[in-house]
């Protein structure tokens, strides 16, 4: 597949909906600056709607808010692709066969989900005023937990159990930074 | 993708391992509804309030039974093939694997009600119960040779139900406690009345 021709909105879709199915067929034809560009439009998104809130309650200024999405954009591109070599330097000891490159792609196109909850998020704070960080930023997020266990399993062999506790320290670890971030 | 194909079901089963739940999935589950519970009718002023915690971790394991319930009922009647060729217990055994991915969701609703502090926690139990469910009918689909989506929807439907109700249920359930402890203190009082 081509990187001019990708179905971007077709791949994070179904990234959202059906993972295993991407994880399974078509990673190999992502590139990773597309990978990258998921994890980093998602973090973004929330980032700046986190600053959005803060900057409504008065807490923060504007300008707080815009650098926000820049941190954000910085995040998905620096602590997820963190996070899934910190998964499989582990997993390579118990033999996987999926290369560093895989477990990067599939971590950051697990944020798929937080992408689409991110734009819903930003419409619905700019358009109505409402305060999205936690309603839409924090459930994108938690949406990403599922595709993180299918890929995980993927690289263990279908181990269950193991994804499950992976998945948890990603989970928990993405939520603990980013609520250091909000304390700010 | 042919549509007519993505949404009929072929009830013929192909050779897979059938899903076996062990007693671990169980548990996994029973603990993460009761963490649930407990921080779904936690005191915000008093979080690790006996009371309130037990409580809460009551009401939360009824309502993973009633996940349960539901569950087998969306996917069961769905899968009628698949329960005949092997067993009454496929779609159970199913549903206590899925629910054991609840276990991240849990581990984040504690640390947000615990360490971050939080008290708007429904997300973690509609998205946990969001990927149970699709984990489940996922584990059904690999079954068949068709899997189809007609599993991942009615999952997923059966989820969204769930979460609203689980709202719902919160909303009310949140006086239990403060009457548990408004009964239990009046017995205290008959009980040195009655001793005196």
């Amino acid at each position: 597949m081509s990187a001019a021709r990708m179905p971007v909105l077709s791949t994070v879709l179904s990234m959202m909906l059906n993972p295993a199915a991407v994880l399974k067929s078509s990673l190999s034809g992502t590139p990773w600056y597309f990978s990258l560009g998921v994890s980093a439009s998602a973090f973004g998104l929330f980032f700046l709607q986190t600053g959005l809130d803060l900057y409504r309650t008065g807490q923060q200024t504007l300008g707080f808010a815009l650098g926000a999405a820049g941190v954000g954009a910085l995040y998905g591109v620096a602590l997820v692709p963190l996070l899934a070599v910190l998964t499989w330097l582990p997993l390579r000891a118990l033999k996987t066969d999926k290369p560093l490159t895989w477990a990067i792609a599939s971590f950051c196109l697990s944020y798929s989900g937080a992408l689409v909850y991110g734009l819903m998020g930003l419409l619905f704070s700019l358009l109505w005023g409402w305060k999205t960080a936690v309603a839409f930023g924090v459930t994108g997020v938690l949406w990403a937990t599922g595709p993180l266990i299918v890929a995980i399993r993927e690289m263990t062999g279908g181990n269950n159990a193991l994804s499950v506790c992976f998945a948890t320290l990603a989970g928990v670890t993405v939520l603990l930074t980013w609520s250091v971030f909000g304390r700010i | 993708m042919n549509t007519e194909n993505a949404v009929t079901e072929d009830t013929t089963t192909k050779s897979q391992p059938v899903p076996v739940a062990s007693r671990l999935h169980s548990l996994a589950a029973v603990l993460c509804f009761a963490a649930f519970g407990a921080t779904g009718l936690m005191n915000p002023f008093d979080r690790l309030n006996p009371v309130y915690l037990a409580v809460g971790a009551v009401v939360g394991l009824a309502f993973g039974f009633i996940c349960r319930v539901f569950f087998s009922l969306f996917l069961g009647l769905g899968n009628l093939g698949l329960r005949r060729d092997h067993g009454r217990g496929v779609v159970g055994a199913a549903i206590a694997r899925g629910m054991s991915i609840l276990v991240p969701f849990a581990a984040m609703s504690l640390l947000a009600a615990y360490w971050l502090r939080w008290s708007a926690l429904t997300p973690f139990v509609s998205a946990g119960l969001m990927t149970a469910g699709v984990a489940a009918a996922i584990e059904l689909g690999r079954l068949k040779p068709r899997p189809g989506i007609r599993d991942t929807i009615l999952a997923s439907v059966a989820a969204w139900v769930l979460a609203a109700a689980w709202i719902y249920v919160v909303g009310y359930a949140v006086r239990l406690p403060a009457y548990v402890e408004g009964v239990a203190g009046l017995l205290r009082v008959l009980s040195r009345g009655l001793s005196q």
